[in-house]
């Protein structure tokens, strides 16, 4: 080794070098004081280095971050079962009309039991049905039909709004 | 409770014991903060950043498995929400080395601050915050967090090789500066 770079004498204080090696840097640092001089910089700047100090966060730190925990986790869980409470209403609906249907079905069914034609009860079936869809979209039963909707888009608008000032709301405490 | 280690806390947090996330908080709430600190020059802007990365590192705190240390984790976390919002202050990220206009720059500046340095330590202590995001990270991961190399380059997403070469790099700046403002005699 004829020359000491700055990768070495890096190496040399880290002690990443072989035994060897520092032999021979060991002899370069007793004849050259240029390179001695180098080495005792970066070592102070090493050791100043060692010395840095954390900083401390403020005293509430703590409890602010998990009062904010907390609060994240109750919404959660509520949202978790709003979310659960409109899918099991959906999914009982669901299930009432298609056993409803399934009864009429097979009312049908064993009511034209003589029938040779298998279609001339579905369409039967669903004749009856439309009759009595024109019979339920009646103009008295079209109001309060009117009305159960109109609620309805009451209820997602308000729920679309207190979404919107949420996000609202991060967005400030973000920017 | 330091007998405590990450992992175990962490499992008493998955079994349900939310409260407990606090020791994590405490144990590397400082460590974070001071880095952030100098990342972002704003100590208001550090401690609501570090909110964030708590909070983040709460919600997913199911991805963690145990493959790496917590403090790992939790710091990639915290460096890429600083880079996140470094870049959104539409600040310069560097990505590898110094250039020379750079290394220029930062001299003079460097120069200018050095009449209120009262000493070596103070000098350097503001010359590091002169650096760049990368360098100062990896002097504070080294330094003051006990990191090594490999754990750094995790957290960077970056080599072990460059880790040090930036981390050399910094030092030899450093030096530079001291050299610079004739404060080779005060050491020497």
């Amino acid at each position: 080794m004829k020359n000491l770079n700055d990768e070495i004498l890096n190496k040399y204080i880290d002690g990443e070098l072989d035994h060897k090696t520092v032999n021979e840097v060991n002899e370069l640092l007793l004849k050259s004081e240029e390179y001695k001089t180098k080495l005792q910089l970066l070592q102070s700047v090493h050791d100043e280095l060692k010395k840095i100090k954390e900083d401390e966060t403020s005293l509430d730190f703590t409890s602010k971050v998990m009062s904010k925990i907390k609060k994240k986790v109750k919404t959660g869980a509520k949202d978790k079962y709003f979310i659960l409470s409109i899918s099991t209403i959906f999914i009982l609906t669901s299930l009432a009309i298609i056993i409803y249907i399934f009864n009429a079905l097979i009312k049908s069914v064993s009511t034209n039991s003589s029938s040779i034609n298998m279609w001339d009860n579905y369409i039967n079936f669903i004749t009856a049905n439309l009759q009595l869809l024109r019979s339920f979209l009646s103009p008295n039963n079209i109001s309060i039909i009117g009305s159960i909707f109109s609620f309805g888009i009451i209820i997602i608008g308000y729920i679309f709004f207190e979404n919107l000032r949420t996000s609202k709301r991060r967005l400030s405490r973000q920017s | 409770m330091k007998d405590i280690t990450d992992i175990e806390i962490i499992e008493s947090i998955k079994k349900g014991n939310q409260s407990d996330f606090s020791l994590l908080i405490d144990r590397h709430k400082n460590k974070a903060f001071s880095l952030l600190k100098r990342l972002l020059k704003d100590k208001m802007e550090a401690e609501e950043v570090l909110q964030d990365c708590f909070l983040k590192a709460f919600n997913s705190l199911n991805s963690f498995r145990n493959e790496s240390k917590f403090s790992t984790w939790f710091y990639k976390i915290v460096y890429n929400t600083a880079l996140t919002r470094l870049s959104a202050k539409k600040r310069k990220v560097e990505n590898e080395m110094v250039s020379i206009d750079q290394m220029f720059h930062l001299k003079s500046d460097s120069d200018y601050r050095m009449t209120e340095a009262k000493d070596v330590s103070e000098f350097l202590h503001k010359a590091i915050e002169q650096l760049p995001e990368n360098y100062i990270s990896i002097i504070y991961m080294f330094y003051l967090d006990g990191m090594n190399c490999e754990e750094i380059a995790e957290i960077m997403n970056t080599t072990v090789n460059n880790v040090k070469v930036m981390l050399y790099r910094g030092r030899n700046i450093l030096r530079e500066l001291l050299e610079k403002n004739n404060y080779a005699k005060e050491i020497l």
